[in-house]
């Protein structure tokens, strides 16, 4: 968290400094929201609709961005690529998150006995690449789109747990909890009014990041062919498919690949911003 | 950035997309990229010089070639990989050749007779043919060989099915070798010429039948110097060779010193070492850059086709709802723009096919060529006869309250990838049939079809030298049961087929054999257990060095032994 200080002066005097990077960001989220809600929307195209004579077709009028090697618009196909992508972000780390509270809390709160039982299972965790993990679990539990988010998502429970455990070791013994206590107020009231809101703020902003590190490694996994079957749109198997034209059809790779590019950096940027402005404020 | 114009031009870009959607292409130019000459009426020939070395070559220098994929084991025997066709010719010899013509020609052995009734046949062989550990070829060596073949410890999936009717042989002597069969068995000469049935060391089979897989021992021009599984291997030269088949020409040991065999499966790579003349040779060229190997100066692209069956894009389970029905079957296959699957998958380097046997394969008849042709009326008009008349909301057709409906399995490989599937797909959704594709990995695939739980199977194809391969594929006594493997994965169980094919088992007569194969191509048509997308093709690239580059007669793959390379040439 320390490592992206910036002035807080800077990051306070919003209205003022206009960022057209962080602007640009904001505006291409809304973009994929968009996308992700109501594709139709923006492309009239069936992201479906093969004609095998169409195939390889570069960039042109009538294909903005090429036809793919079934002869689809690239176009569509990235646009209702947008909402699976946007489904494993979210949903992913919404359960890595939701597991990690509980474990950590339990962990920063608990006794040291529980506290060393669930850390020596993070730790083991944490011994797999998340991509590795999850490849173990739908490895496991067979394929499928939900197998695939609770897998991305497991895979990041270690990360979230770990941060959530430091942040209420330091919560606990903050004076405002001493007082809490000192006060009489029910244990449970304590943890769920006073240390769970400290605790999990900071953490809450490092999540949206983790939404971006999550759609990676969902575009990972589909592009090793663990994504949803053909001939859904998902970027990560549109990269797979893509990287064999290389030579001869760069489009199939370059459009997914800036769109995996730009999302994760205008995730990350927001999330980033959200992070030094909680700093910056908490100063 | 042209992502950013999603958010601001959205409602604009829908708007123009849906007007500006293009009709289908004209079907993409179908250049004639195969090797040889396709005539008028659809027979394809060989130059014959394809076939024999020209001139003589120049000894010396490594080969470094790359293929997509590694057998896993060098026991031929055990093995159907497709690679055993080139791979194998490398370490082994067999007992015939064939010459361009199709004929069965002579290699370990001199000659031959067939008895009278096609039950016994006398091999005479080679005296002076060694295997590389220093044991003898002898009628001792063969019948080890055949025995090798079909015992069961072997697993063998191909060399056993081939010499099933094989009973017992007996030694005449040395090299005189007299072979029994339970029944008249026309193709058995033909199968002996393929590298899967290739000749083993005795020694090695007896001592240390295990260590065949890494270190086979042969009768071939090289030795296997290493071997690393899913890497490649390395051979070299046996100087004392010389016993290459005549049909060939070429005398005495191979020119190259030693070959490098590198497993490549990326496409690009292999492409692009080629390129940048850190390979020679390609076994596996990508066709998406075959384009652009074609316009080098310094690459060579060859195109051949496979004898036996075509790829099929999809093989109908004929006792499952939908395709029990014939009339399904048929309109599937009419609805399926083979022309199409042969551009994305090939780029115009496949031919597509619309029958059951490959236009080089002896006895094909191309009358039938057209008889299920790409017609999407034709199809809609089978469907509408066979009573599929209504169309549920999403638009699939539906009887007796029943969607017409199927799942496809596949697997991913360079026969059947996954666009394939995909335009199958779609091409069906257009005559108002719903298919679902569901690719999964080949051990899965191989269980699902032992148990006969599929309604179709996508891709697959099958290379032998002789028309009986529609027999493997199509006859009823080639169903899988649960007792015995099979490759007739349609379960078609047509008498008339049945007879057809049994027929010509038993026939040595070209004419007859002519009339019988061309009434079970006919029959094929009409009862359609599979439908057929395109020519089995080998496309390989090398670059202009390497020279005297002929081809296999049996499995028209390359054959090494007569390759050389040219060190002044760039």
């Amino acid at each position: 968290m320390s490592t992206y200080a910036i002035p807080w002066r800077f990051t306070l005097a919003l209205p003022n400094t206009f960022r057209p990077g962080l602007s640009l960001a904001w505006l291409f989220v809304i973009g994929l929201s968009i996308a992700a809600l109501v594709p139709h929307w923006l492309t009239g195209i069936d992201p479906l609709a093969a004609a095998a004579r169409n195939a390889y077709l570069p960039p042109s009028s009538s294909h903005w961005l090429g036809t793919d090697e079934n002869g689809r618009d690239v176009l569509a196909r990235l646009i209702h690529g947008v909402r699976p992508s946007l489904l494993m972000g979210l949903v992913s780390t919404a359960i890595g998150l939701g597991a990690g509270i509980i474990l950590g809390l339990a962990a920063g709160l608990g006794p040291r006995l529980v506290d060393g039982a669930i850390m020596r299972l993070i730790d083991v965790l944490l011994a797999f690449p998340d991509l590795l993990l999850a490849l173990v679990i739908i490895t496991f539990w067979g394929q499928g789109l939900w197998i695939t988010l609770i897998a991305v998502g497991v895979a990041s429970i270690p990360r979230f747990a770990r941060m959530v455990r430091a942040q209420t070791l330091v919560v606990r013994d903050a004076p405002y909890v001493e007082a809490a206590t000192t006060l009489g107020r029910h244990r449970a009231a304590v943890v769920f009014r006073h240390v769970l809101p400290n605790a999990v703020k900071p953490i809450l902003i490092l999540a949206t990041i983790g939404i971006g590190h999550n759609i990676i490694t969902g575009a990972a996994l589909s592009f090793l062919g663990f994504g949803a079957s053909p001939p859904a749109p998902e970027w990560g198997s549109m990269l797979a498919m893509g990287r064999n034209y290389l030579a001869n059809a760069w489009w199939l790779v370059a459009w997914p690949s800036v769109a995996i590019i730009l999302t994760v950096v205008s995730i990350t940027a927001i999330g980033r911003d959200w992070l030094a402005r909680s700093e910056g404020k908490s100063r | 950035m042209p992502i950013n114009h999603w958010s601001r031009f959205g409602l604009l870009l829908g708007l123009l997309l849906v007007s500006a959607c293009s009709p289908d292409a004209p079907p993409p130019s179908s250049v004639q990229r195969v090797d040889g000459h396709l005539d008028a009426q659809g027979l394809l020939s060989y130059d014959p010089g394809d076939y024999h070395e020209t001139r003589q070559g120049t000894p010396g220098g490594t080969l470094r070639m790359s293929a997509a994929l590694d057998t896993g084991t060098f026991d031929v025997h055990s093995s159907y990989h497709g690679n055993v066709q080139w791979l194998a010719r490398i370490v082994y010899d067999c007992l015939l050749y064939q010459d361009e013509n199709g004929k069965i020609s002579p290699w370990l052995a001199k000659s031959w007779d067939v008895s009278e009734d096609g039950k016994t046949y006398t091999f005479h062989l080679r005296d002076d043919v060694t295997f590389s550990d220093g044991a003898k070829f002898n009628a001792e060596a063969l019948r080890i060989n055949l025995e090798h073949m079909r015992d069961p410890a072997t697993k063998s999936p191909l060399a056993a099915a081939y010499i099933a009717p094989y009973i017992d042989g007996r030694i005449i002597d040395e090299y005189t070798f007299e072979a029994h069969l339970r029944e008249p068995y026309s193709p058995f000469l033909y199968v002996l010429a393929q590298s899967w049935l290739s000749m083993v060391s005795p020694k090695q089979i007896r001592e240390a039948p295990k260590s065949i897989a890494e270190h086979p021992i042969g009768s071939g021009p090289f030795v296997l110097q290493s071997y690393t599984r899913e890497q490649g291997a390395t051979f070299i030269k046996r100087a004392d060779y010389h016993w290459a088949p005549p049909v060939t020409r070429h005398i005495g040991p191979a020119y190259l010193d030693r070959i490098e065999l590198s497993i490549v499966p990326e496409a690009m790579t292999r492409y692009s070492t080629l390129q940048s003349k850190r390979s020679d040779f390609t076994l596996d060229a990508p066709a998406q850059n075959t384009a652009a190997m074609r316009a080098s100066q310094n690459l060579v692209v060859r195109n051949r086709i496979r004898m036996a069956s075509p790829y099929r894009s999809v093989t109908f389970n004929t006792l499952r709802f939908p395709f029990d029905d014939v009339r399904v079957r048929k309109a599937i296959a009419q609805a399926i723009d083979r022309d199409g699957l042969a551009w994305i998958a090939g780029f115009g380097e496949l031919l597509a096919k619309s029958d059951y046997l490959a236009v080089n394969t002896p006895f094909y008849d191309p009358a039938y060529r057209d008889v299920l042709k790409y017609d999407v009326d034709a199809a809609n008009r089978q469907l509408d006869e066979a009573g599929w008349t209504l169309r549920d909301a999403q638009g699939y057709r539906v009887k007796d309250g029943r969607r017409l409906s199927a799942q496809l399995l596949g697997f991913e490989s360079p026969s059947f990838p996954s666009n394939v599937a995909v335009a199958v797909q779609a091409d069906v959704k257009k005559v108002g049939m719903q298919l679902t594709i569901q690719m999964m990995p080949l051990a899965q695939l191989t269980d699902r079809r032992t148990a006969g739980n599929y309604d179709a199977i996508g891709g697959g194809y099958w290379h032998t030298n002789t028309p009986d391969g529609l027999y493997i594929l199509y006859h009823s006594d080639s169903r899988a049961s649960p007792t015995k493997s099979g490759n007739n994965l349609s379960n078609l169980s047509d008498p008339r087929l049945d007879q057809l094919l049994g027929a010509a088992r038993r026939s040595h007569d070209p004419v007859e054999l002519q009339a019988l194969y061309s009434a079970a191509q006919q029959r094929l048509t009409e009862v359609v257990p599979a439908v057929p997308d395109f020519e089995s093709q080998v496309l390989i690239a090398y670059r202009t060095a390497v020279k005297g580059l002929i081809f296999d007669a049996v499995h028209n793959t390359p054959f090494f032994t007569s390759v050389w390379l040219d060190q002044e040439a760039p």
